[in-house]
């Protein structure tokens, strides 16, 4: 039997049975939706996590400090955890929740997330310990300690290896479950039965991309051609290029003197920048994505390839015909595809469902709303501004994880 | 023509003879040539080189000659000749689930590549076919359509020796009975012996060991990665010092290669350094900026061989990881650059919301 490290609370290794045990105690104890409990714990592990000396080199878990503040959080939650009329939010129960290992941080979002909705969370990681995973674990569980009862037993975090076993078994009592991984793996965990009455939500490969305006572009300078390519970096750059949010594939908008120009001035100023936030890939990272620019040059034909510092290589492309194929490629860590496009609505024919985040910078929010109104579904859950692509949000990947992990009650008087 | 002729005179000279300058022009011109018959015999090849290399046919160094990554070899694959006159193909060893490297060989380059080999072992053997003894069960021969590593290399090293004897039996345990047959119909001879290092290591020496065997009649050549090895904390200097202790074999000689260069081989001299043959050189690459390192520095591993003709593997950026620790040393009559191959280039963490399988495979 393979064995389970219980990370929070810190413990041992534990059983199957002992986690379920915690989890049903815990949830013995009601906690509404949305409950000031829940809230205060937030505010606090906000502040933990934004003025602990340790998170300063830790730029993710700083996110996910300001992601919680009550200004923040206090939208969120009006906008996605309210009572509809005529209904009341109750809790889901016990949620089961397998977030990637890709982005360390990530279940940091949805363990409140899950508490926010009055939820025990049972949160699965992935084998390899990571220094930035283990921090923020530390520093939810020192806000625990502080926090009210009510909250206090209700995230259970493990770690173990891939076993069908374990995850079968916690299956079968969840009530919701929440999967992140590759294809393979969510279709895999999709086949473990879960019991009748329970829900589940997927999130498995995904692709974004980021549009830029020439023309605008070509008219920038100064602070606001600073800002532009620190929102760039961070779209691009800041989970090295590899959540599904990272944009991978830049579709430049404008004519071809003006894309010429644009493209010219900012791939150097994006490099250079990056080399200035010490960004720089690791070894392995950088022969992947070495292997990854030759297959494209091989399978897309590009017009250009272009390396402009070991923090950058781009590929331009004439034809789009090898790319809906290239994107199942996972390559990040400073590798862009990009092409040309007359208008912003000429991406909409290249726009598939497996496209995430649309990162814009340069339109009018009216060509905005009639770029995302044309796409009906084609692809894109998430249309947002430059630099808001790896800010994670309730509503992920057109679902809302609010409603996945509570129920709605009809009540009639 | 002139190539051809360049070519075939590496062969006529000891393989391990040749000084680095030298080496260096002779191999750029025919480097220079061989990239000038993928770019038109190959339409891939030409796409990438003209995008990574425009200038290539203006190389004045052997750095400037373009390289592909091995691991394209693994998802695509790249050949200069029409499919019909593949003779062989190689496929790289690899663990469950890795995508397999293949190479396609035609006739004239499986030729030079069993020249080349013939060339390299010879000059180990003095030319003389000696009985040769193989670590390694038949079951490495069992064909699935493909050669493997361990196949291609017993079967590439055979016919240079004679009267082989597969000295494993299936559960790689040693068999005694065999081995002492063959070493008393040898009883007089000096002996070829070929393994895989961690067959010799896990399997070999032990059993030499118990029996306190004294083989100093044999040289054994190995091959085949220290991965395995290094997990134990076996280092080459370790491996030679058991072979002497356990069995009394002082003739010990790793060679580097790759599934993908067949005949290309790296032979270990006296110091401990792996030597390219004439035919073949090492550049040094540093992992991120991929400019080449001089001696000392430790990077990426780029090989150039002559011999690839079928396939644009000529030059090929590795995942290993080296450095060059001398050149034109001269010990025991051997020139060029001197290379210690330090381990793989460590793998690339887990992408995009994956923890499945690797990267690339999907959209083969």
């Amino acid at each position: 039997m393979t064995s389970i490290r219980q990370l929070l609370p810190t413990g041992s290794d534990v059983t199957v049975q002992d986690v379920i045990r915690s989890a049903q105690a815990a949830i013995a104890h009601p906690l509404r939706p949305g409950s000031s409990e829940a809230r205060a714990f937030c505010t606090a592990l906000s502040q933990r996590l934004l003025n602990d000396a340790r998170t300063i080199t830790f730029p993710a878990i700083q996110a996910l400090g300001y992601w919680l503040r009550p200004a923040k959080l206090t939208p969120m939650t009006e906008n996605y955890l309210f009572d509809p009329p005529g209904t009341q939010r109750v809790p889901a129960g016990i949620v089961f929740q397998i977030p990637p290992g890709n982005v360390a941080t990530l279940f940091g979002y949805t363990a409140v997330i899950a508490l926010l909705s009055g939820n025990a969370a049972v949160i699965r990681l992935s084998s390899a310990a990571n220094p930035e995973q283990e921090l923020l674990l530390k520093l939810i569980e020192e806000s625990l300690a502080d926090a009210d009862p009510s909250v206090r037993n209700r995230l259970i975090v493990v770690r173990y290896g891939h076993d069908d076993g374990i995850t079968a078994e916690f299956s079968s009592v969840c009530d919701a479950r929440l999967v992140w991984g590759g294809d393979e793996t969510v279709a895999h965990i999709h086949s473990l039965p879960l019991p009748p009455l329970a829900r589940e939500a997927g999130f498995a490969d995904r692709f974004s991309a980021m549009a830029l305006n020439a023309d605008r572009y070509t008219e920038l300078s100064g602070p606001d051609l600073t800002s532009l390519i620190h929102s760039a970096y961070n779209d691009i750059f800041f989970f090295d290029q590899k959540a599904c949010s990272s944009p991978r594939f830049l579709a430049w908008i404008g004519d071809e003197a003006a894309v010429e120009q644009a493209s010219k001035d900012f791939y150097p100023r994006l490099s250079a920048h990056a080399i200035a936030c010490r960004y720089q890939p690791g070894f392995g990272e950088n022969v992947a994505k070495l292997n990854a620019a030759y297959l494209a040059m091989h399978d897309l034909k590009p017009r250009n390839y272009d390396v402009f510092s070991p923090a950058l290589s781009v590929i331009t492309l004439d034809n789009l015909d090898g790319l809906p194929a290239f994107k199942r490629m996972r390559y990040g860590s400073g590798l862009l595809l990009a092409a040309r496009f007359d208008r912003l609505d000429d991406l909409a024919a290249h726009t598939e469902r497996r496209d995430q985040t649309l990162s814009h910078w340069g339109f009018d929010p009216d060509d905005i709303q009639t770029f995302a109104s044309g796409l009906q579904g084609r692809g894109f859950d998430r249309i947002v501004p430059a630099g808001q692509a790896p800010v994670f949000d309730a509503v992920w990947d057109g679902c809302n994880l609010f409603d996945i992990m509570t129920r709605l009650v009809q009540v009639t008087p | 023509m002139i190539a051809q002729s360049v070519r075939d005179s590496l062969f006529c000279q000891n393989p391990f003879s040749l000084k680095q300058a030298e080496k260096e022009r002779t191999l750029l011109l025919l480097l220079k040539e061989l990239t000038q018959h993928h770019r038109e015999r190959c339409e891939a090849y030409r796409r990438i080189v003209d995008l990574t290399a425009p200038r290539a046919a203006k190389a004045r160094l052997l750095e400037e000659i373009p390289f592909l990554p091995v691991s394209l070899f693994k998802w695509r694959s790249l050949r200069s000749v029409p499919e019909s006159e593949i003779r062989t193909t190689v496929t790289s060893s690899g663990t469950t689930g890795q995508q397999l490297s293949r190479v396609d060989l035609d006739a004239e380059t499986a030729k030079l590549s069993s020249k080349a080999l013939s060339h390299i072992i010879g000059s180990v053997t003095q030319n003389q076919r000696l009985p040769f003894l193989i670590v390694d069960n038949e079951a490495a021969l069992a064909n699935h359509g493909n050669i493997g590593a361990r196949a291609a290399a017993i079967l590439g090293l055979m016919p240079y020796g004679r009267d082989s004897c597969f000295v494993l039996k299936d559960d790689f345990s040693v068999d005694h009975d065999k081995l002492d047959d063959f070493l008393e119909r040898h009883a007089e001879e000096l002996i070829l012996a070929f393994g895989f290092t961690y067959l010799v290591w896990q399997h070999f020496i032990p059993a030499c060991e118990r029996q306190r065997r004294d083989l100093s009649r044999v040289t054994l050549l190995h091959s085949g990665g220290w991965k395995k090895l290094q997990d134990q904390a076996v280092d080459n200097a370790a491996f030679n010092a058991k072979l002497k202790d356990g069995a009394n074999i002082s003739r010990v000689m790793n060679f580097y290669g790759m599934a993908e260069l067949p005949g290309t081989i790296f032979l270990e001299n006296e110091d401990g350094l792996l030597y390219p043959p004439s035919f073949a050189d090492v550049i040094i690459r540093d992992p991120l900026s991929l400019q080449s390192l001089p001696r000392g520095q430790p990077g990426l591993i780029q090989i150039l061989s002559v011999l690839p003709r079928s396939y644009p593997g000529h030059s090929l950026l590795t995942e290993d990881i080296g450095v060059i620790e001398s050149t034109d040393s001269g010990t025991k009559g051997v020139f060029g650059h001197g290379l210690r191959v330090l381990g793989r280039a460590p793998r690339a963490e887990r992408r995009g919301c994956s923890d499945a399988l690797a990267s690339m495979e999907t959209a083969a």
